[in-house]
């Protein structure tokens, strides 16, 4: 067990790497495209896992010896103490898998399945109700594919969130309505639609059940949060091509500024411990990279990925991946 | 509110792919170069640990008659002079099997005895230190056949050494020392 453990690590990490490689050989900039090759990435220790079944000469030793290019198990022949320095690894690796795992399932379970759709919304005659829907009407051209249901809530905390797997729905509260003028709560609806568009909801939870099955995978945690830092971009730049760049970077800081805020514009800070403060600190970078790249309203363009390519680096990693046991 | 947003410029069909040849020829250099990169990492381990391919170490003799499933054959006469147990004890592909024993005084090993099972007499190569032939003949020892060489190791030192292919397959004494001392281990040992 501990063998396929290390495997699936070994062949997760080398997944990333390599499809890092492309993405920047392939100069593939835009976020929906990124996203999809991060998904090989993030599929590929399950698909990698059937080499047992369907290949079990490659589980010998004698495969390991003459056609492996990569045998995990040789860093055993380095001793650190009682065990060997592979096993010891992959067992350091497999506790920094699940901390990485339960630090984003946690959080991401409990504002879920807290994130119902509440009935106790505010009626739709509500002034807080038609001032949303009157920021949100302009956002529905004539290609829209669904229309968006929206709740307010009545709360003193501000929350601006999209939920719901099968019919999205934008919530937000009074108090976020009172932080944000009106050209932010527009950027910032913008945003919420184009998770809503995307059904990122959904991706979401898909996101959260892949890293479940790989929760002692270190290198998919690690994926899993940059395809969620895609899927946010992607929003971000629907609305950026919107010409909302600039207020929904003022939306994001004043979001990001105010306490106990609940909203997927702005990721979590928890800056309880040491380990908080420093990912407070890179959280503050990130937050004020990403306003500045919205400032930059520069939307890159698509490289044009299509299956093809996405079976091309699929096919890439396997083939890799056959020969490292 | 009016606010330029800036469109990369290429177009989104052909984008920065160029041609499929041209993703693929780029798909390729990455799969060489990571190839190239997993080959290396793989070597490390054998370097630092100075084992070939497939070759692993083991702490102690029990050990290795558990994964090779046969009993270490040690020669009813055995010098006083070298140590036990041995200091060393290595596997190959869980078939071949050796063990190298230093001398009491100096530390420096100067017998190795291996093992492989039938057939298996090139798989000797990968659990005994690399030397080279520096003579070779036939003899005869209790009723075997046995292939009697001089050797010289890496560091230039000279050995003995006895090989002979029995029912259980191959087996080869290496001393460093006298061939007459050699030979009585050799005659010593029981198939």
């Amino acid at each position: 067990m501990i063998a396929y453990a290390g495997q699936a690590i070994l062949h997760a990490t080398i997944a990333a790497l390599v499809l890092e490689a492309l993405l920047r050989i392939w100069r593939v900039q835009d976020p929906g495209e990124r996203l999809r090759l991060r998904w090989v990435v993030l599929l590929t220790p399950l698909l990698t896992a059937a080499y047992l079944v369907l290949v079990p000469g490659r589980s010998t030793d004698g495969f390991g010896v003459h056609w492996a290019l990569l045998a995990g198990a040789r860093w055993n022949a380095l001793r650190l103490g009682p065990i060997g320095a592979a096993s010891a690894l992959t067992w350091l690796l497999i506790m920094l898998g699940a901390a990485l795992y339960l630090r984003d399932a946690i959080p991401f379970l409990a504002d879920r399945t807290g994130r119902q759709a509440p009935d106790d919304a505010l009626p739709d005659a509500h002034p807080a109700v038609r001032r949303l829907r009157a920021h949100l009407g302009p956002l529905d051209g004539p290609g829209v594919a669904r229309a968006v249901d929206v709740r307010v809530l009545d709360l003193d905390t501000p929350v601006l969130l999209c939920t719901g797997v099968d019919r999205p729905c934008i919530i937000a509260s009074t108090a976020a309505l009172d932080l944000l003028t009106d050209p932010e709560l527009r950027a910032a609806l913008a945003h919420e639609r184009e998770h809503v568009d995307y059904r990122d909801p959904l991706a979401g939870w898909w996101l959260m059940a892949v890293r479940t099955l790989q929760c002692f995978n270190p290198a998919i945690q690690i994926v899993g949060r940059q395809a969620v830092v895609e899927i946010e971009r992607r929003a971000d730049l629907g609305a950026v091509g919107r010409g909302f760049g600039v207020p929904l970077a003022a939306a994001i800081a004043r979001l990001g500024s105010a306490s106990d805020c609940l909203t997927d514009l702005v990721d979590d800070e928890r800056p309880a411990s040491l380990p908080g403060r420093v990912q407070a600190r890179a959280h503050r970078h990130a937050l004020a990279d990403r306003c500045e790249r919205l400032i930059d309203a520069h939307v890159p363009a698509r490289s044009g990925l299509s299956p093809w390519h996405i079976g091309l680096a699929a096919a890439t990693v396997s083939v890799l991946l056959f020969f490292v046991v | 509110m009016a606010h330029e947003v800036r469109l990369d410029a290429s177009p989104a069909t052909a984008g920065s792919f160029g041609s499929g040849v041209g993703a693929l020829v780029r798909a390729v250099v990455v799969l060489a170069a990571a190839a190239a990169i997993l080959r290396v990492a793989d070597a490390v381990p054998g370097l630092l640990s100075r084992t070939s391919r497939g070759v692993v170490r083991y702490a102690t003799v029990a050990d290795v008659e558990r994964v090779t499933g046969r009993p270490l054959r040690v020669p009813a006469y055995y010098p006083a002079t070298l140590e036990w147990p041995p200091s060393d004890l290595r596997v190959y592909l869980g078939q071949a099997a050796s063990y190298w024993c230093r001398t009491r005084a100096d530390g420096v090993f100067s017998f190795a005895l291996a093992t492989t099972p039938a057939g298996g007499a090139s798989m000797a190569r990968a659990v005994l230190p690399p030397s080279d032939v520096l003579q070779e003949a036939e003899a005869t020892v209790n009723g075997r056949r046995v292939r009697v060489m001089r050797l010289r190791d890496a560091d230039g030192a000279l050995w003995q050494q006895a090989e002979w292919t029995g029912v259980a397959g191959v087996t080869i004494v290496r001393y460093r020392g006298t061939l007459e001392e050699l030979m009585r281990m050799v005659s010593s040992l029981r198939e």
